[in-house]
């Protein structure tokens, strides 16, 4: 009944027209970012979060989150049209979206991914909205101790899942971690890692950070490989967009198994849609009745990577809400402007802000209608942002990420941090460490830090307080299992496949 | 030359530098006190795990070296790269003299001349435009503070428009 209740109170919020524009703003913008190769959606919301700090905190958290999984509906246009993926989630479609599109069936690609795209969608925040109540009655009941032990899970599971070198994915943590201690100690006021620079004391802006991570090097990136691209034709007229009822039905299946598989691997941090799209084909290969046409243009092998990939949305916002642990790069930075408008996702979040809560799974519903209704039709003419040349687009998306960093703090040394961060993401993808660690690392370093030394202080300096506590025990025994992983043979292979994939 | 090539070991041996770094800065603070952990206590965790990790990297790249970690590099891509981030890095040294949308305009018309090889109108007319565009939009239509350049102060006195 209580949820009921809440899902009535998010509909009067997300209904509100100021909001209901700021969703269609958040999915439009969404798509144009997904269609776009080199602009990423953790990218563009943080260089897009400065201009939302005057917003109310609901609309706000409405346009980020319609930009995170409006991108998701974009990033399949480029894996069908292009055989490149708009996002690193898309890549799978590309299998057998772009060979539909070679055989004559572009329109019935596009019209299966936004299909099953909305349906998935659609079953994440339904799953987000009967789950997140229950865990987060349940995380009412942690203290600093389990919050430590959650946090250490988390990024212990971010790392696994990061990249193919957990060595590595270890490393980019750290240094997240030192780069979050810059500044003002939280517990003696002591400056650390200031290196004689007052403008360090009050810490490094986040939002420089993640500007220069991702915005800054993917344009980097983008320039060094200097990729000439050619669109296939898209059929105009929704009619043509429309599937064949045979392929409808080859689908069904799909629909159902890239749902459920998105949802629960979106719960995991560090997970992440592009693994799930891949168990979700891999599923869907495996359970077929012709396994060998995967590959050359069969419906199914489209919606399943595709559901999947937008029912993590759903799965993703279960444990920042509930428990104020984001799973990856995006919703870090949602997590940032949450704080930032003084909403603390976590169990009380409910509580404490239920508008912005139900209001934000209220939209969702709707911005998953929106989405549906803006991809069928309008696919032919989102298709056109392909023909920007980058000469234009470059200069702008650097334009941006300077006019988001200075938003952010009006001061000029935070742009040279900005370049310096920019430089530091390119190496970190020349010299193959994952960058997402890195930005969670910054993100929770500082509450993980506290929860350890009030962990601490509680218990006089014992650790074993640790052991003491069933749950908190509980998790670190599995952080620690998550962390040797990789030197059991059988799983490392599978987590390596996973993550090449 | 191997070794100097395996971009394991190059970055491996950075930050076993940064980690000796921050090792060294953390020990000078309280580890433990009376009150419980200092702010030693979380720095020196993770600065000797991030020696221990990377030596760990360096060590079994020269032992077992990674083919990928020595792959060739597109060195003209590289450059381009670089060369666009050394412009990026140089509109924001000319910010605060120049201000926002001549910084801006220069980084994009070396960008689009130098970088992506357009011809000189065309760089000109981009960078002008988009200079242009911005201008329009952030500082006219939402009213943000963008820095305008203090050699321009005294031009805009005159134009009574400083």
């Amino acid at each position: 009944m209580d949820i009921l209740n809440g899902l009535v109170q998010g509909f009067s919020v997300a209904l509100l027209p100021i909001n209901l524009m700021w969703c269609f703003a958040g999915c439009f913008l969404g798509t144009v970012v997904g269609i776009l190769p080199g602009l990423g959606p953790a990218a563009t919301i943080a260089m897009l979060m400065p201009l939302t700090y005057g917003m109310n905190p609901a609309s706000g958290i409405i346009m980020l989150t319609g930009i995170y999984y409006g991108a998701k509906y974009g990033g399949s246009t480029t894996s069908i049209l292009l055989n490149i993926p708009g996002e690193s989630s898309s890549v799978a479609t590309c299998l057998d979206g772009y060979q539909m599109a070679r055989n004559g069936r572009a329109g019935a690609a596009l019209g299966i991914a936004a299909i099953a795209s909305f349906i998935a969608g659609t079953f994440g925040v339904l799953a987000l909205t009967f789950m997140a109540p229950p865990l987060a009655q349940i995380a009412l009941s942690f203290s600093s101790p389990e919050y430590f032990a959650l946090m250490f899970l988390g990024l212990s599971l971010v790392v696994l899942l990061s990249g193919a070198s957990v060595v590595k994915g270890l490393l980019s943590l750290l240094v997240g971690l030192w780069l979050t201690s810059i500044g003002t100690d939280l517990f003696t006021a002591e400056a650390r890692y200031v290196f004689g620079q007052t403008t360090l004391l009050g810490g490094i802006d986040f939002m420089v950070v993640a500007i220069g991570i991702f915005a800054l090097s993917e344009v980097l990136s983008s320039i060094e490989s200097r990729e000439e691209t050619q669109v296939l034709p898209v059929p105009r007229g929704i009619l043509n967009l429309l599937p064949t009822w045979a392929e409808l039905k080859a689908c069904r299946f799909a629909f159902f198994n890239g749902s459920v598989v998105g949802f629960f691997v979106g719960v995991l941090p560090g997970a992440g849609s592009t693994i799930a799209s891949f168990i979700s084909y891999g599923i869907e290969k495996a359970v077929s009745k012709h396994p060998e046409k995967f590959g050359t243009g069969v419906p199914e092998g489209v919606a399943a990577p595709e559901g999947a990939n937008n029912a993590d949305t759903g799965g993703a916002l279960v444990p920042l809400l509930t428990l104020g642990l984001p799973g990856g790069s995006a919703t870090a930075i949602m997590l940032s402007a949450l704080v930032l408008w003084g909403v603390k996702p976590g169990p009380l979040m409910m509580q404490e802000h239920p508008d912005v809560f139900w209001g934000l799974v209220a939209s969702m519903y709707i911005g998953n209608v929106m989405l549906l209704v803006l991809n069928l039709p309008l696919v032919p003419v989102f298709a056109q942002i392909l023909r920007i040349p980058v000469f234009v687009l470059f200069p702008m998306i650097l334009g941006i990420a300077l006019v988001g960093a200075w938003s952010a703090s009006g001061r000029v040394f935070d742009l040279a941090l900005l370049a310096g961060f920019g430089l530091l993401g390119y190496l970190m993808v020349k010299f193959r460490y994952p960058t997402a660690p890195l930005i969670l690392g910054f993100v929770l370093g500082d509450a993980m830090e506290r929860a350890l030394r009030q962990t601490l202080m509680m218990s006089q300096g014992d650790i074993t307080t640790f052991a003491e506590r069933p749950i908190a025990a509980a998790m670190l025994a599995v952080a620690a299992l998550v962390l040797l992983t990789p030197l059991l043979g059988y799983f490392n292979r599978w987590r390596t496949k996973a993550i090449e994939g | 030359m191997g070794l100097a090539r395996d971009r394991d070991v190059i970055s491996g041996c950075a930050l076993a530098a940064l980690g000796v770094l921050i090792l060294l800065q953390a020990l000078q603070w309280t580890f433990l006190g009376p009150d419980g952990p200092g702010p030693g206590f979380f720095p020196v965790g993770y600065g000797a795990l991030m020696v221990a990790l990377s030596l760990y990297l360096v060590i079994t790249a020269v032992a077992k070296p990674d083919p990928a970690a020595r792959s060739p590099l597109d060195w003209p891509g590289i450059g381009r790269a670089l060369t666009t981030w050394a412009m990026f890095a140089g509109s924001v040294a000319l910010m605060e003299p120049l201000g926002f949308s001549t910084a801006f305009g220069l980084m994009a018309f070396g960008m689009v001349w130098h970088v992506m090889g357009k011809p000189l109108l065309v760089s000109l007319a981009t960078a002008v435009i988009s200079a242009a565009g911005f201008w329009l939009v952030f500082s006219f239509a939402l009213g943000l503070n963008l820095p305008t350049g203090n050699v321009w102060a005294p031009l805009m006195r005159v134009l009574g428009i400083g």
